[in-house]
């Protein structure tokens, strides 16, 4: 430890601490603009100069790191003057439009003018003056603004990898912008936005609607994706103007996804039901919710247990789902079901994926699919000593950091993973130096998909070989992993459907699961329609709630509080931050149950310590970021599933994900569906060309037992020969119901 | 060193920048053809066999194209001004008929110029073939290397420390030391060593003579300086503008390579040695060693924080050494003639010589290398020649846009590292300005901090916006909007630039402003308060009226105004007409009674 004095109070620092975190250690505050901690040392905006004492010139705090017995001091005549001076520069060119300024309140720049007390600028002023840029369609770009901290251009590329932005020109003609000046093309992440001190980087969806200071913060989770990241929900009167980041904090470290900074919209949309539904001979009638509650349950009265299915969402909270398995045993039924299963289970930290030295990910998008997991591979990988294998069949944004990409046709994929596999465990083969560095690595890492039958297999192959391998099976929803931990992953999903379309299941109880667009249970339509009862809540009027004949909306995880467990198996806090006038579904639950005979509490807390009791793995948790410990990532020994793509066709037809979307939920946010609303089919140039197709076509595709037509989107990344379509939407959620991996053909 | 001489007839041609923009190809290919016309290309006799050969800056750059007739055993005779259409006088008189063409061989003020100088870096440049390895060994090139790699690195440290070398690109840091650091630096793979041939200040070009004349003593300085600290691979990082020494380091190094003399295992010993030349992308900030670095690397040229040090974390954040073109153009003389030869010339704490590029208001315009501690008097009045037009000295700007002005005040003040900085001046990279009575002090600040903020990569608030701003009040002052407080505004903002920029250019880049007001504070004023520019060079503080008392009817304005505007007609009183006036200057510039004011 080295021993510092600032303003005369001596400090103890580790070697490498810099000047600026000596004086955090020592209560002592410096005043930064440029300065990020997540970022590398910068040193641009030269506020936080300090003196040291018996050196003549002048240091910046933020890079500069200590030596023993360094005595240094924050606070001079010399030091305000510079920092002065630093500001009034700044002040000549920046626009005094605070007052209609998105960052007005919260911004950098009026702080430090405050806090060094600029009140004239000896200078003549001379604001800048150019057009406001709204290429982006999430990002707001108001150069004028921009004060040059490179923090936006630093955070792209040393933590997002993109490098969408950089700097332009030289001297005072210096810009942030693009190669060319192109618009922004980029993963809409808003990273940027995050650090931007003043108003130069907006968010579009927040713009103009709030100001800073008559907004609440409420800290939780987001409830978009299994990432599980810490996100602050702003707040007026119950409407929510932001999800915003809580720099620093959480698993997430503080970054977002585009789903998350621009996708929370749909919370406010006026397209949220209000009052609950029931439908009779085909009218539907508004009702409370007492009474299509109590209308239900005279319907699940006259039905045998058995014949009654519960079904959640991975949406929920663990709270709601485990009631829901409550009300399952009330009933007495042992139809629970959802789309996740307890098959396979979650090991790896975050912590562990970022520290790793050889990672392998195959077979998934992930920056796409978990963009916040896709940011911690990043950050592994980019590390001089580590080692990334990616394997998908189209190429990825991991490229820029993978050592090797390996690509193909699904078929081809298949082979070469198996190859990899096989020389994990000894053979020998063209991945046996790949599979070397991964058997020699101190802390290798494999991501896959868990909801890949084959590759999971792989997965489990490769730990087998090598046990130091951790696994990261990447779930997809909030709550994937906890509502399995709630019991609702011990039965088959495609048993529900068999049930439904056998007649066996006569009722079900639908808590927040949107059946009718979900690979396996999209065709279910018409047996849904035959049932005695299907009773759906949803905060909208989805697919399946139009199916319903009884229909409650319920809140968002903004409206709510209770817990999640995120795709790491991190136990993390809800809180309730507005309340939009609807019910949640732990209270529909409640009152079905009572109605039906038993007490189920609604308070969380009260939930938790039946669950802590009940729910083995849970006993003892940490409710606000404890980690679940797995006995093992796979229930069972799992068995080697076929990848090979089925039925006939020149193209191979796989799913893609999206990083504006998980599931249906988020197409509600008029904002993301603004920029992808559609499914669109992903198309290789070459093959666009040859089909004489542009983007925006629409093109026919037809394969063994589907047909369907969508527009086209040219990806120069897909391979040749492939073409993919996203999950998750009816029409595509037919066709993935017949495969994973389809042979098609495609035509204009 | 080894004096230059000669089996048979050379004649060395200047083909640097300045030799080939005045026609120095043409001289080459009309010398070689009247060789052959005259059956004097390879000639059995030695007196007769002549060889045009291509060599590079003598220094007095303002009389190009110079040639160099070397004759066996007589010396040389230097012709100045030479075009191709002189040659056939030349070769028939000089070299057939065996008389010198005394009309064009150079006089006594040619060679007064070189009377002060000692041309040691120098020595070979204008002598040697640049683009001849086997030339340069012939004058006992490579030997240093030789030599160094029989010795311990330590003892090349030691010699060079001894020596008492500093760095030559400006900063003026003791070579030795700075190795030391280097050297010391634990790495688990390689050292760099970098070449800073990045120069870049406007009116300076010692570094870009050096390897155009003589690129192999750059080559083996690098490679004395990289066996002594341990580095096995090096950076020559040099301006595109310079097409020409790139076109000469790319066929050095090529040549070196094919030689043995770079690569695996140099001269038979274990010290391998890779060299590359890195091109620069035209920004004057990449001479910043930090931002040189980052350039290499690709990223955007732009300084980095220091700590850590290049010598910790350099170049792909290895341990690295940076040095000038002339710092290791000086290497190979310290380990041929020793320390304690080199440690002879120069003053207690400056070392050697050094070399200058002196421009502006001086006869002889050109680049110079002198011992330290000559007086700014003798740089300028004897090896420059002094002021031409009889007109009298005002100022020079030592260190370029990073240096500061010096008056006549300072004309005794000797030159080196300290004594520079002590009057408010820097050594800088070496360029020499010197400007007369007709130069106006806040145009000259104002010239400087130009190309400083135009220069400033924009990081860093205060160089990027500060010069910005203190030139804005630099335009408002020259051209009749200066306020009160203008100076002292200048003052506060230059020091506060000074103090918190974060490179070298925001650090010096006020300079050139603040000693100009230090010295020249009353032309600041007569721009503020009488709006008038005593120099008559900020044209919209000039009227552009004939003063009658002065003027002696001769017309010249009226020859020089490019647009009609001077009404002249013998024995009459010039009148300017304002209307079509340009206020270009040129009749101010060719009126030898300063008669328009």
């Amino acid at each position: 430890m080295l021993n510092v004095k600032i303003n005369g109070k001596e400090v103890q620092v580790a070697p490498g601490s810099t000047i600026l975190d000596a004086a955090k250690e020592a209560g002592v505050s410096i005043p930064v603009l440029c300065h990020d901690s997540r970022l590398n040392p910068f040193g641009a905006c030269r506020v936080c100069l300090v003196e040291q004492v018996g050196m003549p010139k002048l240091m910046a705090a933020c890079t500069t790191p200590v030596t023993d017995k360094m005595e240094i001091i924050t606070e001079s005549e010399k030091l305000a003057r510079v920092r002065k001076t630093a500001i009034e520069l700044l002040l000549i060119n920046h626009p005094l439009d605070c007052p209609v300024c998105y960052k007005g309140g919260e911004c950098g720049l009026q702080d430090l003018t405050y806090e060094v007390g600029v009140t004239k600028v000896r200078f003549d002023a001379s604001p800048n003056d150019t057009p406001v840029d709204h290429t982006n369609p999430f990002i707001e770009r108001d150069i004028d603004r921009c004060v040059l901290c490179g923090r936006c251009v630093r955070i792209c590329d040393e933590v997002v990898n993109i490098q969408a932005i950089s700097f332009l020109n030289r001297g005072t003609d210096t810009m942030i912008g693009t190669s060319f000046e192109q618009p922004w093309n980029c993963e809409y992440c808003g990273q940027c936005i995050s650090v931007c001190p003043v108003g130069s980087l907006n968010n579009r969806v927040y713009l103009f609607k709030n100001r800073p200071w008559n907004l609440e913060s409420e800290k939780t989770i987001c409830g978009l994706c299994s990432c599980g990241c810490t996100v602050s929900i702003d707040y007026e009167c119950n409407e929510v103007f932001r999800m915003n980041e809580m720099p620093e904090e959480g698993v997430n470290h503080g970054y977002m996804c585009a789903k998350g900074r621009f996708g929370f919209d749909f919370m406010n949309s006026v397209k949220r039901e209000t009052e609950a539904q029931i439908t009779v001979g085909g009218e539907a009638k508004k009702a409370t919710v007492a009474e299509a509650v109590e209308y239900a349950a005279e319907k699940l009265k006259g039905l045998k247990a058995e014949e009654v299915a519960v079904v959640v969402s991975p949406r929920i909270t663990n709270e709601e789902a485990f009631l829901a398995s409550k009300l399952a045993e009330t009933i007495g039924t042992k139809n629970v079901f959802s789309t996740e299963t307890d098959e396979i289970m979650p090991e790896g930290a975050y912590s562990e994926v970022e520290a790793s030295d050889a990672l392998a990910v195959l077979n998934i998008n992930v920056t796409e699919s978990n963009p916040i997991l896709g940011l911690a591979v990043r950050v592994a990988a980019r590390e001089e000593n580590a080692n990334c294998f990616v394997f998908y069949p189209s190429e990825t944004a991991l490229k820029r950091v993978a050592t090797e990409l390996i690509t193909g046709n699904p078929d081809e994929l298949a082979v070469k993973m198996e190859k990899f596999c096989a020389a994990m465990g000894g053979a020998d083969n063209d991945f046996s130096a790949m599979a070397k560095t991964m058997l020699e690595a101190e802390k290798p890492v494999v991501v896959f998909d868990p909801y890949n039958k084959a590759d999971a297999y792989i997965a489990q192959e490769i730990k087998k070989a090598c046990d130091k391998v951790i696994l990261v099976p990447a779930k997809s929803k909030n709550n994937s992993v906890g509502i399995v931990d709630m019991g609702f992953g011990k039965n088959n999903p495609a048993d529900f459907a068999k049930g439904v379309e056998g007649g066996t299941i006569k009722a079900v109880l639908c808590f927040g699961e949107n059946i009718l667009v979900r690979s396996g249970w999209s065709k279910l339509e018409g047996a849904l329609a035959k049932l005695d009862l299907l009773m759906v809540t949803d905060p909208f009027m989805s697919d399946t709630a139009k199916a319903a004949n009884v229909y409650v909306p319920v809140a968002t995880f903004a409206e709510k509080s209770g817990s999640f467990t995120n795709l790491e198996g991190r136990v993390q806090e809800v809180s309730k931050a507005v309340d939009k006038g609807v019910s949640a579904d732990a209270d529909v639950i409640a009152a079905l149950g009572k109605a039906l005979g038993a007490e189920l509490p609604t308070d969380v807390y009260a939930v938790r310590k039946l669950i802590e009791k009940e729910v083995k793995l849970y006993s003892g948790i940490q409710w606000d970021g404890g980690k679940v410990a797995y006995p093992s990532v796979f229930k069972t020994e799992m068995e080697k599933a076929s990848a090979t793509a089925k039925g006939s066709g020149k193209f191979y037809l796989y799913p893609a994900s999206l990083r504006l979307h998980s599931g249906s939920y988020t197409r509600w946010s008029p904002d993301l569906a603004k920029v992808y609303g559609t499914p669109k089919l992903e198309l290789n140039d070459a093959d666009a060309n040859e089909m004489e197709s542009a983007e925006g076509d629409t093109v026919k595709i037809k394969g063994d037992g589907f047909a369907g037509e969508f527009v086209v989107e040219i990806n120069k990344q897909i391979t040749k020969g492939c073409v993919s379509l996203p999950e998750d939407f009816a029409s595509t959620a037919d066709i993935f119901s017949l495969g994973r991996y389809l042979k098609a053909e495609i035509s204009k | 060193m080894k004096e230059y001489s000669t089996d048979h007839v050379e004649v060395h041609v200047c083909m640097g920048t300045a030799g080939v923009a005045t026609g120095g190809m043409e001289v080459m290919e009309a010398l070689n053809e009247e060789f052959a016309k005259h059956g004097l290309l390879n000639a059995e006799s030695k007196e007769r066999n002549c060889e045009a050969k291509q060599t590079g800056c003598r220094g007095l750059c303002a009389r190009d194209v110079l040639i160099d007739v070397y004759a066996p055993n007589k010396g040389s005779v230097t012709y100045e001004h030479v075009t191709a259409e002189m040659v056939p006088t030349i070769v028939q008189e000089h070299l057939v008929d065996g008389n010198i063409v005394e009309k064009w061989a150079a006089k006594k003020d040619y060679f007064q110029f070189y009377d002060k100088q000692k041309r040691y870096v120098l020595h070979d440049c204008g002598k040697v073939d640049p683009e001849s390895l086997e030339d340069y060994v012939r004058l006992g090139g490579y030997d240093a290397i030789k030599k160094a790699i029989t010795m311990k690195p330590e003892e090349v440290i030691e010699e060079v420390k001894k020596s008492g070398l500093r760095g030559r690109g400006g900063g003026g840091f003791p070579t030795g030391l700075k190795w030391t650091f280097c050297r010391n630096s634990p790495t688990d793979d390689h050292k760099y060593l970098i070449c800073n041939a990045d120069e870049g200040d406007p009116g300076a070009f010692m570094d870009r003579s050096i390897i155009e004349g003589n690129p192999h003593a750059v080559i083996e300085g690098m490679l004395i300086a990289g066996y002594a600290i341990g580095c096995d691979e090096g950076y020559i990082y040099c301006r595109a503008e310079y097409p020409l020494a790139i076109e000469r380091v790319i066929k050095a190094i090529k040549d070196a390579e094919d030689a043995g003399y770079l690569g695996k295992g140099v001269f038979g010993s274990d010290f391998n040695f890779k060299l590359k030349l890195k091109e620069g992308a035209g920004a004057f900030v990449c001479g910043e060693e930090t931002a040189l670095i980052a350039s290499i690397e690709g990223e955007r040229g732009m300084p980095r924080p220091r700590p850590p040090f290049p010598a910790v974390k350099g170049l792909w954040q290895k341990p690295s050494n940076v040095n000038n073109v002339e710092t290791f153009a000086n290497l190979p003389l310290i380990l041929l003639e020793g320390s304690e030869w080199y440690a002879g010339i120069g003053t207690e704490k400056s070392k050697g010589t050094k070399i200058f590029a002196i421009s502006g208001k001086v006869k002889s315009t050109g680049l110079v290398e002198v011992p330290m501690g000559i007086t700014v008097r003798e740089l300028i009045f004897d090896v420059g020649g002094g002021i031409p037009k009889k007109r009298k000295f005002k100022a020079v700007q030592l260190g370029g846009p990073s240096g500061g002005c010096l008056t006549p005040d300072h004309l005794e003040t000797p030159i080196d590292y300290d004594s520079l900085i002590a009057a408010g001046a820097m050594m800088g990279s070496g360029g020499v300005v010197v400007m007369d009575e007709t130069n106006c002090m806040v145009n000259v600040a104002q010239f400087f901090l130009t190309f400083t903020q135009r220069e400033s990569c924009g990081k860093c608030i205060p160089c990027r916006i500060g010069t910005k701003t203190m030139l804005n009040i630099l335009d408002r002052i020259t051209t009749g909007g200066g306020r009160e407080g203008d100076i002292e505004l200048l003052q506060k903002v230059g020091e506060d630039i000074k103090t918190s920029s974060l490179c070298g250019l925001g650090q010096t880049a006020p300079n050139p402003v603040l000693t100009t007001i230090k010295y020249f504070r009353d032309e600041y004023e007569a721009h503020i308060y009488d709006k008038k520019c005593p120099s008559r060079e900020c044209a919209e503080l000039v009227e552009f009226v004939v003063i009658n008392e002065r003027c002696k009817k001769c017309g010249l304005c009226k020859k020089a105004c490019p647009v009609d505007a001077i009404y002249w007609e013998k024995k009459e009183f010039a009148i300017i007409d304002q209307e079509k006036c340009v206020k270009c200057r040129e009749c101010i510039v060719n009126c030898p009674f300063n008669a328009i004011d």
